[in-house]
């Protein structure tokens, strides 16, 4: 790039950073409380001779700015001496307040927005008091403990006495308890793609079994018996308010069979003065898997076998897990091409080596995936690999993660298998004196990446960008800005604002995507997403989208859903 | 009788809230699943009685005004001490269903060993075991998560705290103050003792075996020395090993039961190896353990570092008298510290904490032991000003006939009886921090002052924190709460502070993203901090993960709730929708803390002097701030609660180095 491109760029940057940081300024974006230059007005250094020994003084004479910093008098033995904002580390310097313009732009709609929005919806934000209560207030009460549709022995997380348990010959102590939970949910929904509508009534119900028999070792069965699986898809329970005609999708099929445990803990006697590293975690049967948080798999049924290390460390490492899953009888197979669906192949293995590490300011996780098929899908190599970590900038802090995910077929190409590579990105930010959350998302999908597994409602891998990108998961309604990760680039930017300590939440989203390949699939919608806690089970949820596609008319949505959790 | 009793309460309740609606008893929609101080449960064993009923949790958290109240306020203060009739019926049905299990004496209270274990009482007394349940932080904490939660949280955190109050079926939210006397003890002696079974990771989900002093009790080793002294009446007394009252002597157990999981690391594992029904890793310092060198290599056990000569170091055990019976010492033995260090320390009122049979008086007759030493109740202490002075000669000298004090304080010989206790009680208190200093030193190292660079640039130093134990990471546990971090000071020649890292704001919070000075943008980051503190990481709805004060994702949903993980757990170590982000030092590994001092601070007349503390706190003020709308026991404000956990922070290491002034400096 020649010297005047970069040049220009560098100019093109400083005046946007300078528009965004004049509009902030404008709407009344928040102000700070010690911009750098009102610092030496507003808190002084304390004077020398009042400034004490770091150590074996304890004075606060002098002391200007115990309004924002702790007295020193109540601290002992770690004395902390009196000092002043220009003594604390990182004061904020002027070009701070421009390398974070765009994100106070951003956070300028949180208080009048929010503020309407709490006046509308009679109810309070959730908000960040800045100096602790000094009244005392005496002990609250708390909620009942809401029960499960079944509980047998034991009582889940309840008090009262522990019955005494049943030594197995292998030395494990068991305590079983049988307990039946789950979640309903109810969707009235209605959508129009352009001309094709959708208007139903759909179902879903997520009933799980667990028989507890110690802290490590269970059995979980689940059931989803309002949808059937499908070969595509699932079938849920619904009706058509159309044409008055119903769908059944009652079944009674195991979504879900595990058991799951801990070696060292099954078999204690091997290890009597827990001197051997035998705690082996592992799993076997029919579960759930997930990894990059559903970026790279997302499969919602696989019968596998896994067995986890967790805890190891290094000097760098505090923590390292490391899975291995071997899976057999078929995973749902993901394909990057619009118009085939994630497809159940019953021939295919799978491998994986999943991994999380926290090292000093950072997760990072490393997943490796082989799926071996020699019939409908083909083999596919898949990797991902992320960092997840809060940056600090100088006004607030900035929750960033981001994904490389790439997949490579090893047995030629096939809908099911392709090369293709998934950069995604996410931030997010907390404006101040609110518990709200701001955030951009983004991705970059070059080539056709294909997940290795994914669940026939799991759609694309890139759900996690934006509401608008994900479907609701109940019903025959799909995402507004539904993508694949086949040359497209796209960008969410998202509110979510809390009210009633976090029981009533109101989110408004902006998102949209563009194919890189020249087709014109571009994309662009918003969406407002207004769910509330009703009592202590129930959930209600209301979700407006409208979005137009580059190559079709206006299409919207409209969903109301309850959500019983018992 | 007790369900009648619980009947007649009920009625009465309802009669007082319809005739006062502003009353202070909770909603009854929003109450904890009631207990069996109402129900029949608690009228006998547990096991003997597993029944349960639904009714209201009992509002009884109301304490008294503070110390030392103005007289206007004198009324106030006798208000607060007068009882309403419907008061007045919950606690007698309360005294009913604790007098029902004191009959069968369920669970005897710690102080019914220090008849025979007076040196093994004085070190749990004070010990973060015995101040397990009376933590106001843990209280708030765990009625804040419950309430978050929607209560499904259930007990998940205070089974922990009070075994026993769990296994009596008290309330989760109750004062202190209300509860059975051995339940307010936390993990106290039956807790370890009257476990029979190699449990595992359970998250302290243990069956405390019931029954009454003369029930066999759990024992490393066994019952020889037992037997012993039971076979030499002349020299130990006439004891009483089973429920005879035709026989005079003193009451003991009937024998000791081996248990030789008592003395390993598994053992501790059952409460340090903390994880959620939905797989979230709250605490793993017992895998932390079995990953280190200390059990691979060393074949070394928890209790050798944690209750042996020396705290933090694996030194070997005391050689002592395990009973002392009838003023008889057994024969020596492995004696082990029962003070089990940690890094809690108390910040409710010492009249209350360490635990103190002379100090504490029940406030129900229900409780009271048929010699009851305690000088004042535990709401009674709470009036008791000792930070102002009284019962110390230099205070009361200046006492007048219209100084006023609260009852029983208003008799001046009490007071001085009080200061006595309080004397021998601070004694044992800094005993305790002399421990605590002894292992959080041995188990934090810090290196030397390292300068990188010292010119008109500016300065840059660094320094290495390492971990010193070899036995787990640190800080390990509830790493996620523990503060530990590095406060760097650079003073010029007058002694003025030029630049600083790791100070605190005015809550007494380090100026992270958790603290609300720097939320609310009063206060810049600390960019520059060292800690050491683990974070608890939620999910968001959209835009990855956050940090939270609370492991809560309520982004991700309205209604958290808690039920078990419909994945294997095991696969991804946690949950999807939260996590811990360890930032600890694990065995053998070592951080450096770097700093940069830029030129336009080192303005002031040289030279310099740096000067870097490693301090170690218990909990972060944040913290305080997140959980005080749940409410403080003792009735301790938010306020007071962070000025007493910012003022236990220590100094475990500090390093100074002084710099020559640069000439080529301003």
């Amino acid at each position: 790039m020649s010297s005047k491109a970069i040049k220009a760029m560098r100019w093109l940057c400083t005046a946007s950073l300078l528009l965004c940081w004049s509009v902030a300024r404008l709407l009344g974006g928040e102000e700070l409380l010690f911009p750098p230059s009102v610092v030496p007005e507003v808190l002084q250094i304390p004077a020398p001779e009042a400034a004490a020994d770091a150590t074996e003084n304890d004075s606060s004479a002098g002391l200007q700015s115990e309004e924002y910093l702790f007295s020193s008098t109540v601290i002992s033995p770690a004395y902390m001496p009196p000092c002043s904002l220009s003594a604390i580390s990182d004061a904020p310097r002027p070009i701070d307040a421009w390398l974070e313009a765009v994100p106070r732009l951003l956070s300028v709609p949180n208080k009048n927005c929010g503020d309407c929005l709490a006046g509308a919806l009679h109810s309070h934000r959730v908000e960040v008091p800045t100096r602790l209560d000094a009244t005392a207030y005496g002990l609250h009460p708390v909620p009942e403990r809401p029960l499960l549709l079944m509980e047998w022995g034991e009582e889940f997380l309840g008090v009262g006495p522990l019955a005494p348990g049943i030594e197995t010959c292998s030395g494990a102590v068991w305590r079983p308890a049988f307990w039946v939970f789950g979640e309903y949910r109810t969707a009235l929904q209605y959508a129009d793609y352009g001309g094709q509508q959708v208007s139903e009534w759909a179902n879903r119900l997520d009933l799980f079994g667990q028989l507890n028999l110690s802290g490590t070792e269970r059995v979980l069965a689940g059931l989803r018996p309002a949808d059937e699986e499908l070969v595509d898809g699932r079938r849920f329970s619904s009706l058509d308010l159309r044409d008055g005609s119903s769908i059944n999708g009652f079944n009674s099929e195991l979504q879900t069979l595990f058991f799951e445990g801990d070696f060292g803990e099954l078999f204690p006697y091997l290890d009597p003065h827990d001197v051997l590293r035998l705690d082996y975690g592992f799993s076997v049967g029919r579960m759930p898997l997930l990894a990059q948080q559903g970026l790279l798999i997302n499969e919602d049924r696989i019968d596998a076998v896994t067995v986890t290390r967790n805890t190891l460390f290094t000097k760098r490492i505090s923590n390292l897990r490391m899975t291995g899953v071997y899976a057999w009888g078929g995973v749902h197979r993901n394909s990057a091409d619009f118009g085939i669906p994630n497809t159940e192949d019953r021939n295919s293995h799978l491998l994986a080596l999943l991994t999380e590490s926290d090292f000093a300011c950072s997760t990072a996780n490393v997943d490796v995936v082989y799926v071996q098929d020699n019939t409908l899908g083909g083999d596919l190599l898949a990797f991902g690999a992320s960092s997840i970590r809060r940056q600090q900038g100088y006004f607030n802090t900035y929750n960033t993660s981001l994904h490389v995910l790439g997949s490579f077929p090893t047995n030629g190409e096939s809908p099911f298998a392709r090369q293709g590579e998934l950069l995604f990105a996410q931030t997010s930010w907390t404006p101040h004196h609110y518990d709200d959350l701001i955030y951009l998302n983004a991705f970059l999908a070059i080539d056709e990446f294909t997940s290795p597994a994914r669940g026939p409602l799991a759609g694309g891998p890139l759900g996690q960008t934006g509401l608008l990108f994900s479907a609701p998961g109940i019903g025959r309604v799909g995402a507004p800005i539904n993508v694949r990760a086949n040359d497209a680039a796209g960008a969410s930017l998202g509110y979510q604002y809390f009210f009633d300590e976090t029981r009533q939440q109101v989110v408004w989203e902006f998102g949209g995507q563009q194919a890189t390949d020249g087709a014109n699939r571009g994309v662009v919608a918003t969406g407002v997403r207004y769910q509330r806690a009703v009592g202590h089970h129930w959930i209600t949820v209301v979700d407006m989208t409208v979005g137009k596609r580059e190559s079709d008319n206006v299409a919207s949505s409209l969903r109301f859903e309850a959500r019983a959790k018992f | 009788m007790t369900r009648c009793i619980l009947l007649l309460a009920l009625l009465l309740r309802a009669a007082v809230a319809a005739a006062e609606p502003a009353a202070e008893l909770p909603a009854p929609s929003g109450e904890t699943r009631s207990s069996c101080l109402f129900a029949a449960p608690l009228a006998s064993c547990p096991g003997q009685t597993a029944e349960s009923s639904e009714s209201p949790r009992i509002a009884l958290g109301h304490l008294p005004a503070p110390a030392n109240p103005a007289p206007a306020d004198r009324r106030a203060v006798d208000e607060a001490a007068a009882v309403s009739p419907y008061d007045a019926t919950v606690r007698a049905a309360i005294d009913q269903a604790h007098a029902d299990c004191f009959v069968n004496d369920c669970f005897p209270s710690a102080k019914a060993c220090r008849n025979c274990h007076p040196d093994h009482y004085q070190e749990w007394s004070v010990s973060a075991h015995a101040y397990a349940q009376l933590s106001p932080v843990f209280n708030a904490m765990s009625s804040k998560l419950i309430k978050k939660n929607n209560g499904t949280l259930g007990d998940f955190c205070i089974r922990c705290h009070t075994p026993v109050g769990m296994a009596l079926n008290e309330p989760i939210v109750m004062a202190n103050a209300d509860r059975h006397p051995t339940s307010r003890e936390g993990v106290t002696c039956v807790v370890c003792h009257r476990v029979n079974q190699a449990w595992g990771k359970g998250a302290g989900r243990l069956t405390l075996v019931a029954g009454d002093i003369h029930t066999p009790v759990s024992g490393p080793v066994g019952g020889k020395r037992l037997a012993m002294v039971m076979a030499h009446p002349e020299r130990y007394g006439v004891l009483k090993p089973v429920p005879d009252p035709a026989t005079n002597g003193r009451d003991v157990h009937g024998g000791v039961v081996p248990f030789f999981q008592l003395t390993t690391p598994g053992f501790c594992g059952a409460c340090h190896d903390v994880f959620a029904p939905n797989g979230f890793r709250l605490e793993d310092a017992f895998s932390e353990f079995k990953a280190s060198p200390a059990a691979l290599e060393k074949h070394q056990s928890c209790q050798d570092c944690h209750m042996g000569i020396v705290p933090g170091v694996a030194s070997g055990y005391a050689c002592g008298p395990a009973a002392l019976v009838g003023n008889a010492p057994t024969p020596p033995r492995k004696r082990t510290n029962h003070m089990i260090v940690g890094p809690d320390y108390s910040i409710v009122h010492p009249g209350i904490f360490p635990h103190n049979p002379a100090a504490v008086r029940e406030e129900r007759a229900v409780f009271r032991p048929p010699i009851d030493q305690g000088l004042a109740t535990i709401r009674e202490w709470l009036l008791f000003d000792h930070e102002a002075g009284w019962g110390q000669e230099s205070f009361e000298k200046h006492v007048t006939k219209d100084d006023w004090f609260p009852s029983p304080w208003d008799d001046q010989t009490r007071r001085y009886q009080a200061r006595d206790i309080l004397d021998a009680q601070f004694s044992l208190l800094r005993k305790a921090a002399v421990n605590r200093h002894q292992l959080l030193a041995t188990g934090y190292r810090l290196g030397n002052v390292v300068v990188d660079r010292f010119d008109e640039r500016g300065l840059s130093f660094r320094v290495l924190v390492c971990n010193g134990t070899d036995g787990h990471g640190v800080p390990t546990g509830f790493d996620a709460e523990r503060v530990v971090f590095v406060r760097a000071m650079v003073f010029d020649s007058a002694g003025k502070l030029r630049f600083i890292s790791g100070d605190l704001d005015a809550n007494g919070d380090l100026r992270d993203s958790h603290s609300s000075y720097v939320h609310n943008g009063l206060l810049p980051l600390d960019r520059q901090l060292f800690s050491l503190q683990t974070r608890f990481v939620t999910r968001n709805l959209r835009g990855g993960e956050r940090e939270q004060v609370l492991a809560v994702p309520y982004s991700l949903d309205p209604l958290p709730f808690t039920r078990p993980e419909t994945r294997p757990f095991t696969v991804l170590g946690r949950p999807v929708a939260a996590r811990k982000h360890k930032q600890i030092l694990m065995p053998g590994a070592s951080r450096w803390a770097d700093y940069e001092v830029p030129a336009s601070k080192l303005c002031g007349p040289g030279p310099y002097r740096v000067v870097v503390q490693l301090i170690a706190g218990m909990v972060p003020v944040n913290l305080v701030r997140e959980i005080a709308s749940a409410g403080f026991d003792f009735d301790l404000s938010a306020r007071e609660v962070a000025s007493r956990v910012v003022a236990g922070h220590e100094v475990l290491h500090e390093q100074r180095l002084t710099l020559q002034t640069n000439p080529t400096l301003k």
